[in-house]
């Protein structure tokens, strides 16, 4: 079978020429934008100040890599405040814009190949294992920061957290991020005012409290249609742990804290964490706790508030006067219906509600990018206060006003359709949620609401990079321990298990090695402390 | 004629399993579209069951508003048009050889084919190779890399090996080559499995998205299963917390259960209209017979 | 060797048209499926994004170690397969049934609406479909609960229990494919030749004796292929339907093999190891598929290859 033969040799040769063309990215030219650059931008006697333009070249450009619009029918590509910032700072942008529900999805890939990447690109994930660090994928920042990171310094000045948070564990960083909230409108508990007023109810400010006023909604007939059809209490299976958790000291949707000491626990490995599960057994065999908690879905709880029939929930905070109170046909939005309150007081006296850690989104300079320094301006110039201003507030005069300092919305800026269109809050550029706008647009007795709960916020387990041996006993570990740790949960609170082998549930873990990953995160934790000093 | 009780027991049989399995599978159906065309007020109260409550058009207009939709349709109708058409041609020129038994090269290659149905390289791999061969964001990422399944090759060469080797031999005796028997004589005689496999190669590119996910960031390019997603899976929590308090109304409104419905009724449709043209080409002819080992 | 050849060079110029017809394909087959298999390898490294398929340190069967000592190994073996199996053991008849009643139907209106409605599931997609069952299935305000409590039954909290976990998986599935899948059987059996059935009659044979001794043989050949191709997706459950359905309450029969590597890959993208358990589902797979086909072709000279 000579021909077979040689077909098989020829095969072969094409495979190993084929992958060993693939593999190495490097020997790829980076994205298609960049033909027009000229190199050496260094050559440039151009100062950057910080505020637009970044460069005096004619014709730079770049290709940026990131996430389109969460809205159908916006690109982000041709939205005015994004073109705004673009022209301001003098550059001209290659979009690759990818829908955001996909994007970890599909960028993963790409960044796994390795292949044609563009100058910037806003990383799928964050990184935490320093996968692509390590990977060498891209440059690191320090030198460029040094030269030209003006607004950037003015932001680590302000959060030494951050900084510290995008510090490697050798003093390298190697992302500019996109900031979220972090203490204003957090989840919290949402109760149905009427029904506290009917039944002559005052708000809950502990445990117990909230747990008779449950029990009142289950048997005094709040919503008044004589019929014992209550669910006292209603919320998404994954909030759960979110909104009992605090009420016992612990925090149990981001699995690890620190206390004041600055000790790290794994939350579901604490003593307290029994106590947790005690009372939510009580709740369930009480039935104020339904029977189906574990698999209810964001849409029938919206469909039980529409129907009336639960008073109490757990959500983002935005839900209460853009969602949840409109649901009732006589909403006044001058006085809420369903309404925020302060966090409720367990046993030890702790009461406060979990907040989230400021990264929400980094980007990347790829090491294919002919224009690195000119990619660091622009998304320094994108952290700045003049690009900020555009992301919240969008275009002046034409969606915003400024009279002395205080800027307002026009009737263009609050009309929700026209704005999305604009491109505010843009997701693909490094923008930093600002509390003015949210507290603009939602009722005004919610943005009162949430200045006074900001007190009752706790910073949850800093972001912060996992050394090698960190990360591999980590993922080696972590998977079977949360499966196990997830499906005890269930059997203690359902009563499937008893509580009186919660003892062993812990040697369990124990023997999982739990011990060692929570050595691994106080290491990092420590990490964390130290760099901001 | 006389139909004997036996025989009058197999018809009610058949038409009584038949009537459940109907039922069955129209309520949920009934049910996607009575909500598509309900308002939003009576669907989150949970009042509709069969039939539309308070009829409103107003999930289809905003539906169909989305030039999104239109272009992603065209896209849609593009990849399954050219794709099918590629496949079938593919599929035959593939299947006809392997079925001819004295083809010396038959086993081997039949190993070589099937081996592929259970081991693959991985996703990185294949991602590099498209990459490479610069499919990235062109509309042929969807058509050639998927250019037969081998599933469907089976299916059609057993097709080709139960047609009567006789017609074969008479036709080389007139002088006939291969490539005239396939062209001439064995496609005609297959045609209502071609007319399945069709099918099969239509619907699998209708409802392709995972191949556009990872190739084709250009909307332009996007087909309808993506626009679909965007719609289905919008509103959750985090992705509101994201997006800034503003969307949450509005993000509500587009992807509540009425427009998620009317995008699913939107997307059906085409689809299933094919089927009745698709039935014309099951008539009788040679059986899809054995495969000869 | 040059009888080797020149019978060689015989057969080539023999079947070279067969050959010529075949190469595009092989062509395809070569670029498409065959070159990116070396990837099989990553199963055996710690990947490095970026670097290549050769990259990453060699760590043998790390991956394999880990997955095989997970102490969820076994259940996820169990539910892999059971949740591939059953819905091909329950489900494989049906089309086939379904098929022959439909052929069976003289009223065309009906026929065509019944075939018409039937395959319709298969279009909904699975997110819509799991919403539709997490819907009805609520113990607190879903259809099926608010029957049985009109009937004095106590509700059944479905998707929180394990042991129902099965069945409503199954029995979506079987609800979603089967009007589809019985296309094929349709074609077949319409392709018969209806000589056999005039004989038939005249002999006095009646319809169910038709249906066994007639129809069911002369679509035998169908079926074993369907079932060889089958048994090709023995290891594959779709991820996306048991990850809308399932929660920790029913892991125990719920989680799956491609649902746990989704859960790690949260923890940190991992492909190598995801390339592992790919690779030890093929080889599983193949293995089965490969008895399978030998059974066959002992027993029925029918076979895959």
């Amino acid at each position: 079978m000579k021909i077979t033969g040689a077909s098989k040799i020829a095969l072969t040769a094409w495979l190993a020429v084929s992958l060993a063309g693939c593999s190495g990215g490097a020997g790829t030219t980076a994205g298609n934008g960049n033909s027009a650059a000229p190199e050496g931008e260094s050559q440039s006697t151009y100062t950057y100040t910080g505020s637009g333009p970044v460069t005096d070249q004619k014709d730079a450009r770049l290709s940026i890599l990131a996430t389109n619009a969460w809205t159908t029918n916006v690109d982000l590509s041709t939205a005015a405040i994004v073109k705004q910032v673009e022209s301001n700072a003098g550059v001209s942008v290659d979009w690759d814009l990818i829908p955001p529900q996909n994007y970890a999805d599909a960028v993963s890939p790409r960044l796994a190949a390795g292949m044609d990447l563009p100058d910037i690109v806003y990383l799928p994930d964050q990184d935490q294992l320093m996968k692509y660090i390590k990977s060498g994928l891209f440059l690191s920042l320090d030198e460029l920061y040094d030269k030209y990171g003006v607004n950037l310094k003015k932001i680590y000045e302000k959060s030494p957290a951050i900084k510290a948070s995008l510090t490697t564990p050798d003093g390298k960083m190697y992302y500019v991020l996109q900031q979220t909230l972090t203490r204003n409108y957090m989840p919290l508990f949402m109760i149905n005012q009427r029904w506290l007023s009917k039944l002559k109810l005052q708000e809950p400010t502990t445990l117990d409290e909230f747990t008779e006023m449950l029990r009142k909604f289950k048997s005094e007939d709040p919503n008044g249609n004589g019929k014992a059809d209550e669910i006292p209490l209603s919320m998404e299976a994954k909030f759960v742990p979110m909104a009992f958790g605090p009420a016992f000291g612990l925090d149990l949707s981001n699995n690890f804290y620190a206390d004041d000491q600055g000790k790290v626990h794994f939350s579901y490995y604490e003593p307290a964490y029994k106590d947790y599960l005690t009372y939510l057994n009580g709740l369930y065999k009480e039935g104020l706790l339904t029977v189906d908690y574990a698999s209810t879905t964001a849409d029938q709880v919206t469909s039980r508030i529409s129907q009336d029939v639960t008073g109490a929930t757990f959500n983002f905070s935005w839900y209460q006067s853009m969602v949840y109170s409109p649901l009732f046909a006589d909403y006044d939005p001058s006085e809420p219906i369903f309404k925020g309150i302060p966090p409720l007081k367990g046993p030890y006296g702790d009461a406060f509600y979990i907040g989230r850690t400021p990264v929400s989104g980094i980007f990347g300079i790829s090491k294919n990018s002919k224009n690195p320094e000119l990619a660091f301006k622009f998304l320094d110039y994108g952290v700045s206060e003049e690009a900020q201003t555009l992301y919240t507030w969008g275009i002046k005069d034409d969606t915003y006003t400024e009279q002395n300092g205080a800027k307002t919305f026009t009737e263009n800026g609050k009309n929700n359709e026209y704005i999305q269109k604009l491109g505010i809050g843009p997701v693909n550029l490094p923008n930093i949620q600002s509390t003015d706008a949210a507290d603009a647009t939602v009722a005004p007795w919610h943005a009162k609401l949430d200045k006074e709960f900001e007190q009752y916020v706790r910073e949850p387990f800093p972001f912060v990079y996992a050394l090698s041996d960190e990360a591999s006993i980590e993922s080696t570990t972590m998977p079977d321990v949360t499966t196990y740790v997830q499906e005890m949960n269930f059997k203690f609170i359902s009563g499937e298990a008893p509580l009186d082998k919660f003892d062993s549930y812990i040697q369990t873990l124990k023997s999982m090695n739990i011990e060692q990953v929570i050595a691994g995160r106080q290491a990092q934790y420590d990490r964390y402390m130290a760099a901001q000093k | 004629m006389k139909t004997s009780t036996s025989d009058r027991s197999f018809y009610l049989l058949v038409h009584l399993f038949t009537l459940i399995a109907v039922l069955v599978t129209l309520y949920p159906f009934l049910y996607v579209v009575s909500v598509s065309f309900s308002s939003v007020d009576a669907i989150e109260k949970q009042r509709v069951f069969f039939y539309p409550v308070e009829f409103t058009l107003s999930g289809y207009k905003m539906v169909l508003q989305y030039r999104e939709l239109w272009v992603s349709f065209y896209n849609t109708a593009w990849y399954t048009i050219v794709g099918t058409l590629l496949n079938i041609v593919a599929t035959c020129m593939a299947a006809f050889p392997l079925s001819r038994a004295q083809f010396f090269l038959r086993r081997k290659l039949n190993f070589f084919i099937a081996f592929t149905m259970y081991f693959s390289g991985g996703l990185i791999p294949a991602y590099m190779l498209i990459t490479s061969l610069g499919l990235y964001n062109s509309r042929w990422v969807m058509v050639l890399p998927i250019l037969v399944i081998t599933f469907n090759v089976m299916i059609c060469r057993s097709a080709f090996e139960s047609i009567p080797n006789e017609i074969f031999e008479s036709a080389s005796i007139d002088g006939a080559n291969e490539l005239t028997m396939l062209y001439r004589l064995a496609v005609p005689i297959i045609k209502p499995t071609l007319a399945v496999l069709t099918l099969y190669y239509a619907v699998y590119h209708w409802n392709n998205f995972f191949t556009a996910l990872l190739y084709l960031g250009k909307q332009d390019l996007q087909p309808l299963q993506m626009f679909l997603r965007r719609v289905l899976i919008m509103a959750s929590p985090e992705v509101m917390q994201k997006m800034g308090g503003a969307m949450t109304s509005n993000a509500l409104a587009v992807s509540s259960l009425q427009v998620r419905y009317v995008s699913i009724v939107v997307s059906i449709l085409p689809i299933i209209t094919i089927y009745p043209f698709i039935q014309r080409y099951f008539v009788k002819g040679i059986t899809l017979g054995a495969v000869k080992g | 060797m040059k009888h080797r050849l020149s019978t060689l060079s015989r057969l080539i110029r023999r079947d070279k048209y067969l050959l010529l017809m075949f190469a595009p394909i092989f062509v395809y087959y070569v670029v498409f499926l065959y070159v990116p298999m070396p990837g099989m390898l990553l199963a055996f490294r710690d990947f490095m994004p970026g670097q290549g398929v050769f990259s990453g340190e060699w760590v043998g069967l790390q991956w394999f170690d880990q997955f095989v000592n997970s102490i969820y190994f076994w259940r996820l073996l169990r539910n892999t397969f059971l949740l591939a199996f059953l819905p091909l053991l329950f489900g494989f008849s049906i089309p086939i049934l379904f098929a022959i009643c439909i052929v069976e139907i003289r009223n065309s209106v009906f026929k065509r609406f019944a075939q018409t409605v039937t395959y319709l599931p298969h279009f909904i997609s699975t997110v819509v479909v799991a919403g539709m069952i997490v819907n009805f299935l609520s113990p607190t305000d879903g259809i099926v609960n608010t029957m049985l409590a009109k009937l004095g039954m106590n509700p059944v909290n479905f998707m929180m229990e394990p042991g129902w976990f099965r069945t409503i998986f199954t029995s979506s599935d079987i609800w979603q494919s089967f009007g589809f899948n019985s296309i094929i059987y349709i074609a077949a059996i319409m392709a018969i030749d209806t000589e056999m059935y005039d004989s038939g009659k005249i002999d006095g044979v009646n319809k169910f004796q038709e249906l066994w001794h007639l129809t069911l043989p002369s679509i035998k050949p169908t079926i074993v292929i369907l079932l060889l191709l089958s048994l090709g997706g023995i290891m594959n459950v779709g991820f996306e339907k048991v990850y809308l359905l399932y929660n920790p309450a029913t892991y125990d029969t719920a989680d799956v093999l491609s649902t746990y590597v989704y859960r790690m890959g949260i923890i940190g993208q991992n492909y190598g190891f995801a390339t592992a358990v790919g690779l030890f589902n093929s080889v599983v797979t193949f293995i089965l598929v490969l008895t399978a086909n030998t059974l066959t072709r002992r027993l029925t000279k029918m076979s895959l290859w």
